[in-house]
């Protein structure tokens, strides 16, 4: 019996059933279409999906303790913008000239932090809902990103090597697919090996009772908004390095594509639950959806109809087999 | 968390978000001689009349613990419906009848994944909202292009260039009527009650026998009723519709609706604070353009307004309790 | 719950069979594919250039055109050149809002060997062919135009210019915004620009906007929106005003212009009373150039790796010295449109 409810365990894993829609969508794109199931069509959808995956790491954790980041995309902005303003001109306020690649990536991540750092005192500190501060923030961010250069992109005057980390590859395997590989790896571990996961999912599902058991629940939340704060700002580095130019428009609605793969992937938004796996294969649907779609040469219009009926589809299957794998898991929990 | 010791709590916010309109109309009317004027002031009640209707049953659905991020595309879907239908020989009025009616089914639509199928209501409305986005497209598409302006008889502009009396727009009228009904709603009927007390506790709400899922059904349908209204006015007033209209509506009602000193988790909110939450949008958008400010100086100052309006609500409220 | 599993895959792969019959039906069908990025699809500009590009070179060459949105985003444009280049199109023409990064992309697209046509944005390296509509010149000529006959009319009236644009996009002030000032100030040194905001191109928001402006400054009598939609909604604004009008062309309340030459804004321009009077743009010339340049490289008869300038025209439209016949032609030649100017325009007035 035991054996049974294991073997069912797994097979109705929500992240596996996630999996297969993941499979069952590629089929779909590959029978339908001679364009889509290339080789280099995969490395387009990883290198596609290599910003939502890194930040979407941040935020699952975010989102296991019922908390949210709008932030995100402003962020991403900003640091592309304030990462490209410091290696083309310095700060010529302070007469520094142009700065070396890592010290304006050190000074961006500072920042990114720091944006993270105002999102949990909002948060922690002042009470507020975590979809208003992060709002807040996103507007503020959004038009830091646009006042850097007057709402111009910054283009010309790059040192060598700007364009390394986004677009080459050492050994065949581009840059962005090792620190998405470092980053989930690393995230997993965090999420599975260490306390800071098990607080994570401790505060989702009972702030007071994670309180009382000793928690800091402020500081935990402090930390994971500091930590998507760095998240997106790296990402803002590597969009800028990947684009080979600053763009203040660059990541416009990019929260909610996080969001959304981050829901995908079986984080429910009232938190105490989540894997880092199933963000990856969320965020590996939505771009896969967008390439297969406009492979098969889909009218962009029907395309983002498309895109709500799935959304929509996809949280219900969800939903549904989570709540039939928990009756499952009871019912068998009783003959047992 | 008691019944009683809530209604004073969520009026003592109603003084700040006064003080904080009159000291934006003092700073306003010193730093721009056009702003005290009555064309002024007409000017912002047109801009804000559309939150205000909208927000008004999203509000509703708000103090329930949910949210609807539609409203923009089905304002935006109705009103390149509506254009399409007059466009092609049916009659305004009929027009009118069946845009709402379409409209309402994207909130029904909304009530049941949110109500009955029980899904986070950020991810289904987004959905409805990609949904009727990609319709509208579609739709003005399907007429030849991406808005709707010729062809489109006399009298479409009719509705929403009204003057009542000749002097009063037609929109603020409604904003005035519609705002009256969800006061009455939010005090005097079942349907109010059970928003507050679905947003207190769901499930305490379920047991003790309110058919929740029908609550959330008809504020969704509310909700999306108020939205293509308003599309149709919009586009009525404008002489021409577009489907990218409704872009950024949901964030803004959304900001309205808090500013006012609703809960996002449920259970707290009133209408005199929508209207007060959007009158400080309106001066807001008013003077930044007014001063001719940079947009994206524009986007700092709406973020820290909203940051500073809120942190400015929460104070209060720890002094009072 | 396998068999509901098993249902859904096996509908899957029956569902995908039949597309790719009808897939395979395709790729027999035609000689060559090429792709097509417009900056966004949402305008009706643009959709009327994806249009004629794949109508066009259907007809002309038996050739695909597979269209992918820009979405105006510099990762869904850099996206779609990464995708169209997989996907092995035999050309791609590309409209893209950033100098930087349509270099980038040609460099890309080479690298795969594809031959690429930018169009609009002239790309920093400049090693592929590219298509550049005429339109700083024409810009520049309806600034004058309309300053000419306001002062032609009001002799004593100082010039107030109000513009919206898309927020900050440089291109957009070199050939529209500040191109039209340029003109402005050529006939009225003295000429003001009162201010210039962000419509976002949507007319609702234009027209918000443009009645807070004129509510802090009624003088202003130049209005200049950077497409079409936002001229128009600056229209409306002044229309609820009270202004917006017009005596059979002789400028009364303020001058009104706007850009892309759809059939929206001629209807108001070809209005006698109506203060929206100027406009220019041109769709079918741009598209064909666009299809020949990338065939032409396609087939040989022009390097892909050189440097050449197409210049097509942007023509300009105004009540003055345009007729309504000249409006007609270029409706139907531009923007697919099938109805009658003259009457549209009679009809509209009413």
């Amino acid at each position: 019996m035991a054996n049974k409810t294991n073997k069912l365990k797994f097979l109705t894993h929500p992240t596996f059933i996630l999996f297969l829609v993941f499979v069952a969508l590629n089929l779909f794109f590959a029978f339908s279409t001679p364009r889509f199931f290339k080789l280099s069509n995969y490395m387009n959808i990883i290198r596609q999906s290599t910003m939502i995956m890194i930040v979407g790491c941040g935020c699952t954790f975010l989102m296991m303790t019922e908390s949210l980041d709008l932030s995100v995309g402003s962020n991403l902005a900003l640091s592309c913008m304030v990462y490209s303003f410091l290696v083309v001109f310095g700060i010529p306020g302070l007469g520094i000239g142009p700065l070396p690649l890592w010290a304006a990536g050190i000074i961006v991540l500072i920042i990114g932090g720091l944006i993270g750092v105002l999102n949990a005192v909002l948060v922690t500190r002042f009470d507020f809902e975590p979809f208003i501060a992060t709002l807040g923030v996103m507007y503020i961010g959004r038009g830091l990103a646009l006042a850097t250069f007057d709402g111009k992109s910054i283009r010309t005057g790059f040192p060598d090597g700007f364009e390394v980390i986004g677009n080459d590859s050492i050994l065949g395997v581009p840059y962005l697919f090792i620190f998405v590989f470092l980053a989930i790896v690393i995230f997993s571990i965090l999420h599975k090996k260490t306390l800071l996961g098990k607080h994570a999912i401790a505060i989702g599902c009972n702030k007071n009772a994670a309180f009382f058991s000793g928690l800091n629940p402020k500081r935990i939340v402090t930390r994971l908004y500091i930590i998507t704060g760095c998240l997106a700002a790296f990402a803002g580095i590597l969009t800028a390095s990947r684009l080979e130019h600053g763009d203040p428009r660059t990541g416009t609605g990019f929260e909610f594509t996080v969001l959304v793969a981050v829901l995908l992937g079986g984080t429910p938004l009232s938190g105490g639950n989540g894997t880092i796996l199933g963000t990856v294969i969320g965020a590996l649907i939505i771009t896969v959806l967008g390439n297969g779609l406009n492979a098969m040469d889909i009218l962009k219009f029907w395309q983002i109809v498309f895109k709500g009926i799935i959304l929509i589809g996809a949280i219900v299957l969800h939903s549904q087999l989570r709540a039939r794998r928990r009756n499952a898991l009871i019912a068998a929990g009783t003959k047992a | 968390m008691t019944g009683k010791l809530r209604l004073p709590r969520f009026q003592s916010q109603l003084p700040i978000l006064v003080g904080i309109i009159v000291i934006m109309m003092i700073f306003l009317t010193i730093v721009s001689p056009n702003f005290l004027k009555a064309q002024n002031f007409s000017n912002i009640l047109l801009k804000i009349g559309i939150y205000i209707l909208i927000a008004s049953a999203a509000n509703l659905i708000m103090i329930t613990g949910n949210l609807d991020l539609s409203v923009g595309a089905v304002l935006a879907f109705s009103g390149i419906l509506h254009a399409y239908m007059c466009k092609h020989g049916i009659p305004i009025p009929l027009s009118i009848l069946i845009t709402c009616l379409a409209a309402m089914t994207w909130g029904v639509f909304n009530g049941f994944t949110v109500g009955k199928l029980r899904i986070v209501p950020v991810v289904a409305t987004l959905g409805t909202m990609y949904m009727a986005e990609g319709l509208a497209f579609l739709i003005a598409r399907w007429d030849g292009g991406t808005n709707i302006m010729l062809g489109l008889p006399g009298a479409y502009t009719r509705l929403g260039r009204y003057m009542l009396f000749g002097k009063i727009p037609i929109i603020i009228v409604l904003v005035v009527i519609v705002a009256a009904i969800f006061l009455f709603i939010e005090k005097k009927t079942k349907l109010g009650r059970f928003s507050f007390a679905i947003g207190d506790n769901r499930s305490a709400a379920e047991l003790s026998g309110i058919n929740v899922t029908k609550v959330i059904i008809i504020l969704y349908a509310l909700s999306a009723l108020l939205a293509g209204f308003s599309g149709i006015l919009q586009s009525s007033r404008v002489g021409l519709a577009a489907p990218n209209v409704g872009r950024m509506m949901e964030t803004y009602v959304l900001i309205v609706c808090v500013l006012g000193g609703t809960k996002m988790s449920g259970g707290r909110g009133s209408i005199i604070g929508v209207l007060l939450g959007a009158a400080i949008i309106g001066l807001l958008e008013n003077g930044l353009n007014l001063l001719g400010i940079e947009h994206f100086y524009q986007e700092v100052a709406r973020g820290l307004l909203l940051i500073i309006a809120v942190i400015a609500q929460k104070n209060s409220k720890s002094v009072k309790s | 719950m396998k068999k509901l599993l098993l249902t859904v895959l096996v509908l899957i792969i029956g569902l995908g069979s039949v597309f790719a019959a009808g897939e395979q039906e395709d790729a027999t069908e035609y000689d060559h594919v090429i792709g097509k990025i417009p900056y966004t699809f949402e305008h009706a500009y643009h959709q009327s250039v994806c249009r004629e590009i794949t109508e066009y070179a259907a007809k002309m060459y038996n050739t695909k055109a597979v269209i992918i949105d820009g979405e105006s985003s510099a990762e869904a444009t850099l996206a779609a050149v990464e995708n169209l280049i997989s996907q092995g199109v035999d050309g791609i023409a590309l409209h893209c809002g950033d100098a930087g990064l349509s270099a980038k992309a040609v460099d890309m697209a080479h690298a795969a060997g594809i031959p690429m046509v930018t169009t609009l944005i002239r790309p920093e390296n400049m090693t592929a062919p590219h298509i550049q509509p005429q339109e700083t010149p024409s810009s520049i000529y309806m600034g004058a135009e309309a300053a000419r006959q306001w002062k032609a009319a009001h002799p004593n009236t100082p010039i107030k210019v109000a513009m919206l644009n898309f927020g900050g996009i440089e291109q957009v002030w070199d050939m529209r915004t500040g191109a039209f000032m340029e003109g402005v100030q050529s006939v009225d040194p003295g000429a003001e620009l009162v201010t210039m905001l962000n419509g976002q191109g949507s007319t609702v928001k234009s027209m918000e906007i443009i009645l807070d402006v004129l509510q802090s400054d009624p003088d202003v009598n130049l209005i200049f929106g950077a497409n079409d939609e936002m001229a128009l909604g600056a229209l409306a604004a002044c229309e609820q005003l009270g202004r917006g009008v017009m005596d059979n062309g002789v400028p009364l309340t303020e001058i009104i212009a706007g850009l892309d030459a759809s059939s929206a804004a001629l209807v108001k321009i070809f209005d006698p009373n109506c203060s929206f009077k100027l406009t220019h743009g041109a769709v079918k010339d741009i598209a064909r150039a666009e299809v020949d340049t990338v065939m032409a490289m396609i087939n040989g008869e022009i390097p892909m790796d050189e440097y050449t300038e197409t210049r097509v025209l942007s023509p300009t439209f105004d009540f003055w010295n345009t007729t309504i016949a000249e409006g007609q032609r270029h409706l139907e030649t531009n923007f697919f449109y099938e109805g009658d100017l003259e009457a549209d325009v009679k009809a509209a007035m009413k």
